[in-house]
């Protein structure tokens, strides 16, 4: 996911619009905010803090900034990982790193949508204008 | 080795009166007389002493939450003196009496140090010793019986604040169980949620470079925070104005200016002072136009609320509120408006400690010198690596969720809310098990009574502690656990103006069987890993050491765990608190704004008032509202029956003021009952101008119903016996000062 500029960077019009998505999509699934905070602590806080050498707390973004980055699912723009957010929320994502993350391996048979909201979740009730605001501690 | 009780000598010899002068001598601040504090003044004139016998260890006190740096002297395994640790930025060699006293906490002899199982009826005072064996296997036992029945969210976990306490958290969920309860809804959750909301968060203060410092029942002197306390009296030497405002005449309020306001009118104070700051444009415009927002509203919103107005609910002149105003304004920003830490007043309190960052921030006294800022954050330590727990879990029991209580820290529970949805049956699930690590509840929560009708309910009671204390007392098994002198604990890291790492380590061998709570969790998880199957066995969760779980902590530190244990401290390089970074925006506020919110978001979208709305008090003819507190040598309930300590301050009194005493014909000295709508007390009276004559105050932790705690039992009466179970509306935190009583001459 980047560091933080280019984590948010490209964000559109266009990516903004699919906000409502985002929403609609969260209300079909029940999304566990506990399990999103597992696998975003343990897969996405991991992989940054060993890339980036920081980490990208929920409280970082605003609510609209994060249902704006996940619903537009452009991870990363420089080029040097996956483009897309669903990318490393998928199935053959965990299945390639269970073995070194426990989260991964935990949540392995977990279908992708199901995890893709827990995630959603988590970020948006831990943005920094929410109610809740979460750090990756 | 245990001391005789009576002669009240520790085993280094030291006595109860060496001990008298010792820690007059040490902790200026902290060192309050029961009766008198003109003599503890004069008793501050006494040097401290040395000691210089013995091994040197240097560890952290546990006495209370502060976590001060001490240096203990051990002659041949013995304790024998327990000193401050110069070296530590945070107490810089200050320890206060109950620090010292550790040694009786140690050689206590009401001290449990194996295993009880109860053998008559609860609270009989009937027990049985047991093996560890046995009181593994009988605990789990009794656990897994709950949630056969009942689920994993039959049980609840109740712990107080410490550095092991999240070994006990992990095993509650490990187990599965959503209900957990902890102590800031009996303390700080009001304060905490009124500063989330107005600035994302609570800041520290300057005390040192104030030039006004204005305190609301906040007791600095008599409280447990040393640093604090040696901040405020160098702030006084260097010439600070002091303001406190309470219906008690505190040791902190006697240091300065002591406004003795009507009690729960608060708000109305802090209201009124706005009013004259934005009427008499005194208030820091740049400040205000850069770093807040909703100043419009708010203006038209304390527009009503003149002095005048604020003299007849408060008590305080109108004359002295302008006045008070005025003086802030010309000292600003160096002025501190302080958060207090013990919030749980009124049932209106989260809104109350809203208004206090609103004013500071009036006055522009944030984020520079003299003035409140928030701290640089802390050394990061290291994570260790936890087997996942359970994610899915039941909802709690109490339904104390976002839906109900939106702002408030849902795994924190909040004990009024839990304690009804117990006796009521209105809970989502039954709860039959508890589990109190080091939570004396009865003692804590509003309405003994109720909280032993709650205990009734219970079909397994287990307390893991040091001591018998009256919750304990009720339980059906007590797991005797080492006390920090005994033990390593897990590191920490202050939040403060210096970063940096202490430890906890053990100073001499445990007292008989006592274990530490890693190694009760350990022995408790296998018997449980026998009988049902979980997620992740506790054999593979708790398979490691505490030397392990502190190397993790270490792993990316420049120090390792044996220097540490040697120094007692790490301090990293690159110190410095940087201020002006919120009021030239580099920084920006957890707030949805971003900024210092008058009107607070948060409140509006949960559907709370988003400016503090005043609530006019009601009283009630003939009888005076009850208040608590503490002294100096006491934290919470948890050390009056300490011998040293006790023979400070033996027995509690009821302060009545003179007016009061003598329209009821009493002496200062003789026993006087009180009497509350929930419970009924019998007290000494202590009859002195210091208070209010609407207003009663009885401090806290006296009057236990345990027989095993044989220093305390039979003297003084319990504040919480009396009090009514209120709460917070917002976050759920009591409100211990809602309850009227009748003081009646025996």
């Amino acid at each position: 996911m980047g560091s933080s500029k280019p984590f948010l960077a490209g964000f559109t019009l266009a990516a903004l619009l699919f906000s409502v998505i985002g929403d609609a999509f969260a209300a079909d699934i029940k999304a566990n905010k506990k399990r999103g905070q597992v696998y975003y602590r343990m897969v996405c806080t991991a992989c940054h803090v060993d890339m980036t050498g920081s980490s990208i707390p929920p409280s970082g973004f605003t609510m609209a900034e994060w249902r704006a980055y996940l619903d537009a699912d452009k991870h990363d723009a420089s080029g040097r990982t996956n483009p897309s957010v669903r990318y490393y929320l998928q199935q053959t994502y965990r299945e390639s790193i269970k073995d070194e993350n426990k989260a991964a391996k935990k949540f392995l048979k977990l279908p992708n949508e199901q995890l893709y909201a827990d995630v959603y979740q988590f970020a948006v009730n831990g943005a920094k204008d929410s109610d809740t605001p979460a750090t990756c501690n | 080795m245990k001391p005789d009780p009576h002669k009240q000598v520790a085993p280094s010899g030291l006595s109860r009166r060496g001990f008298l002068t010792l820690c007059a001598g040490a902790g200026a601040g902290a060192a309050m007389p029961w009766r008198s504090f003109q003599a503890a003044e004069r008793q501050q004139q006494v040097p401290a002493h040395s000691w210089s016998r013995g091994e040197v260890i240097p560890s952290t006190c546990n006495m209370c939450v502060n976590r001060c740096g001490i240096k203990c002297h051990v002659v041949d395994g013995v304790l024998e003196k327990i000193d401050g640790d110069s070296r530590n930025p945070k107490t810089a060699g200050g320890t206060c009496a109950k620090g010292q006293a550790g040694i009786m906490a140690l050689y206590d002899p009401d001290r449990i140090t194996h295993p009880l199982i109860r053998a008559g009826k609860r609270g009989e005072g009937k027990w049985r010793r047991a093996s560890w064996e046995e009181a593994f296997e009988y605990t789990a036992d009794k656990i897994d019986k709950i949630i056969e029945k009942h689920g994993p969210e039959g049980l609840l976990f109740s712990s107080c604040t410490d550095l092991t306490e999240v070994f006990f958290i992990k095993f509650g969920k490990y187990l599965g169980t959503p209900n957990f309860a902890r102590h800031a809804t009996l303390c700080l959750a009001s304060r905490n949620v009124g500063y989330f909301a107005t600035m994302g968060g609570v800041p520290d203060a300057d005390l040192v470079n104030a030039k006004y410092i204005l305190m609301f029942g906040a007791n600095r002197m008599e409280s447990f925070e040393l640093p604090h306390n040696r901040d405020l009296i160098t702030g006084l030497q260097n010439g600070a104005r002091l303001v406190v405002v309470d219906p008690r005449m505190t040791v902190t309020a006697s240091k300065g200016e002591w406004l003795p306001i009507r009690p729960r009118t608060d708000m109305a104070l802090t209201l009124a002072l706005m009013h004259v700051l934005i009427k008499e444009d005194l208030y820091d415009r740049e400040f205000v136009a850069s770093v807040t927002t909703g100043f419009d509203e708010l203006k038209a919103h304390v527009a009503p609320y003149t002095p005048e107005w604020a003299e007849q609910e408060t008590g305080i002149s109108a004359r002295t509120i302008v006045k008070m105003a005025r003086e802030m304004a010309a000292a600003a920003p160096a002025v501190v408006v302080y958060p207090g830490r013990r919030s749980s007043w009124y049932t209106n309190d989260a809104q109350f400690r809203r208004t206090l960052p609103m004013l500071m921030a009036l006055l522009g006294a944030f984020d520079t010198r003299g003035a409140s800022f928030f701290n640089a954050g802390k050394v990061k330590l290291g994570s260790f690596d936890w087997e996942l727990e359970p994610v899915e879990v039941a909802p709690r029991f109490d339904g104390f969720d976002e839906e109900n209580f939106p702002l408030a820290h849902h795994e924190d529970g909040g004990y009024i809310n839990l304690r009804d949805n117990i006796l009521n049956g209105t809970g989502k699930n039954p709860v039959k098990g508890w589990m109190l690590y080091k939570q004396n509840t009865l003692a804590s929560v509003a309405d003994s009574a109720k909280t032993l009708r709650m205990m009734e309910t219970m079909d397994f009671i287990c307390a893991i502690d040091i001591q018998p204390s009256q919750t304990a007392w009720m339980a059906d098994i007590i797991l005797p656990e080492t006390l920090y002198l005994e033990r390593l604990d897990p590191l920490w890291t202050p939040a403060g103006t210096t970063k940096y790492v202490g430890i906890r380590q053990p100073v001499v061998k445990p007292q008989g069987e006592a274990k530490t709570l890693l190694e009760i969790l350990q022995g408790l998880g296998a018997a449980l890993d026998k009988r049902r199957e979980f997620e992740t066995p506790f054999a593979d969760v708790y398979n490691f050491t505490m030397e392990d779980y502190l190397d993790a902590q270490l792993k990316k530190l420049p120090v390792d765990r044996v220097t540490l244990m040697k120094d007692g401290l790490w301090i990293p390089p690159g110190q410095g608190l940087k201020l002006g970074e919120y009021r030239n925006g580099n920084k920006q506020f957890k707030t949805p704004s971003g900024k210092i919110e008058f009107v607070s978001e948060r409140f509006r979208r949960n559907g709370y008032d988003p400016l503090p709305v005043y609530e006019p008090v009601v009283e009630e003819p003939g009888r005076q509202r009850l208040v608590t507190g503490r002294y100096a040598w006491f934290t919470h309930a948890s050390n009056q029956n300490n011998i040293w300590l006790n023979s400070l301050h033996p027995e509690n009194e009821v302060w009545i003021n003179p007016d009061l005493a003598k329209e009821k014909k009493i002496e200062d000295g003789e026993y006087v009952k009180v009497r509350s709508p929930v419970g009924e007390i019998r007290i000494m009276a202590y009859v002195t101008p210091r208070i209010r004559k609407d207003t009663v105050f009885i401090t806290h932790g006296f009057g236990t119903n345990s027989a095993g705690q044989n220093t305390l039992y039979g003297k003084g009466g319990a504040d919480q016996a009396l009090m009514q179970d209120r709460a917070d509306t917002i976050s759920n935190n009591q409100a211990l000062h809602e309850t009227f009583v009748e003081i009646v001459k025996l």
